[in-house]
């Protein structure tokens, strides 16, 4: 063998051997920052771009969809347009279940007065609660008397057990509720590493913290292998902080 | 900078007029004008960052076309490697995803 060959070999052999390196983890670019005064942490440096214009629509469950239907407000209640949220839910890209979103982000619960079998109001469901008073003892006249809240009115049910009024309209007494809207726009830039702490922790806030909290359900669910924009940058925080 | 998204058709380029590139015997000295930041990178990511500046690839494409030019075999580099290399420069800002097909 000649001394080139052997020199050839040698480069192989030692590129192999950090080939293999790479393999069991180790990085492939070393990074230094831009002032030497800080720390190296490029993992935290990572920021999403947003690709594409989309919306996420959140119940007060904590059930979300994403997706970039429309969303409109109906002008009389004040709410989302129902034909609307059910195609939004119908083609959204991504569904997380109840309880992926945290509390500050969800929505009031809407108060729709409830419906029983009979086409009636629902107000007798609650008449126990009528006979009793606070300190446990029977109320019923107090109930009889008219302190039962019910309006009078001859209410119907709809197709979603929601009481409508004469006119067909549901009956809504804590509008605008039932869903809150988060809208993202394209190129939109988010730096998940201004939400983690010097602690190493996530403090979420914004619409940002919303996006970045579903990435880590997203996570938790798919790991790596997800379409989710910006997966790699959250899992390269998440390494990080050693989760 | 930016991470993602990203799948097996994912297309990907890397804009090294926003860098300075120096290759030295081993290593190749990437300054990012960009972020000010400086990246050391090895032969492979080196030669991934080329191969990515030369067109919009995704990992399938170019993957034989970074073997070939580090003229190593997949026995040597597995295509997971190259994969995660491609991430890591996209976690620096230096590729960036160009399309996503779902």
């Amino acid at each position: 063998m000649t001394d080139k060959n052997k020199k050839t070999d040698l480069f192989l052999e030692q590129r192999r051997d950090l080939l293999k390196l790479g393999a069991a983890g180790m990085p492939m670019v070393l990074t230094l920052r831009a002032s030497a005064q800080e720390a190296v942490i490029s993992q935290l440096r990572c920021t999403i771009t947003i690709p594409s214009k989309f919306k996420i629509l959140v119940d007060d469950t904590g059930a979300a969809w994403v997706g970039s239907g429309k969303l409109r407000t109906d002008k009389k209640t004040g709410n989302l347009k129902d034909k609307d949220v059910k195609n939004f839910k119908h083609d959204a890209s991504y569904i997380f279940p109840h309880d992926s979103v945290s509390a500050s982000y969800r929505p009031d619960a809407c108060e729709y007065e409830t419906c029983d079998e009979s086409g009636g109001s629902g107000d007798h469901d609650d008449l126990l609660s009528h006979l009793t008073d606070e300190n446990g003892t029977y109320a019923m006249n107090d109930y009889l008397a008219g302190s039962g809240e019910d309006d009078g009115h001859d209410h119907s049910c709809d197709d979603d057990g929601h009481a409508q009024d004469s006119h067909g309209h549901s009956i809504i007494t804590n509008a605008p509720c039932g869903y809150a809207v988060y809208e993202y726009s394209r190129s939109q830039i988010i730096s998940p590493g201004d939400y983690v702490t010097q602690g190493g922790d996530w403090n979420l806030s914004g619409d940002d913290g919303l996006y970045l909290e579903l990435s880590l359900k997203y996570i938790d669910e798919n790991g790596v292998n997800g379409h989710w924009p910006g997966v790699s940058c959250v899992i390269s925080i998440l390494n990080y902080m050693g989760h | 900078m930016s991470a993602g998204p990203y799948s097996e058709q994912t297309t990907w380029t890397a804009d090294i007029s926003k860098m300075l590139l120096q290759p030295s015997e081993s290593v190749t000295i990437a300054f990012h004008k960009i972020s000010g930041d400086t990246h050391i990178l090895n032969f492979l990511s080196a030669a991934t960052l080329k191969i990515l500046a030369k067109g919009d690839e995704n990992f399938a494409t170019a993957f034989p076309k970074i073997l070939d030019e580090i003229q190593m075999t997949e026995h040597d580099c597995p295509a997971s490697l190259v994969k995660r290399t491609i991430l890591e420069l996209d976690e620096l800002g230096l590729v960036i995803p160009v399309e996503t097909k779902a």
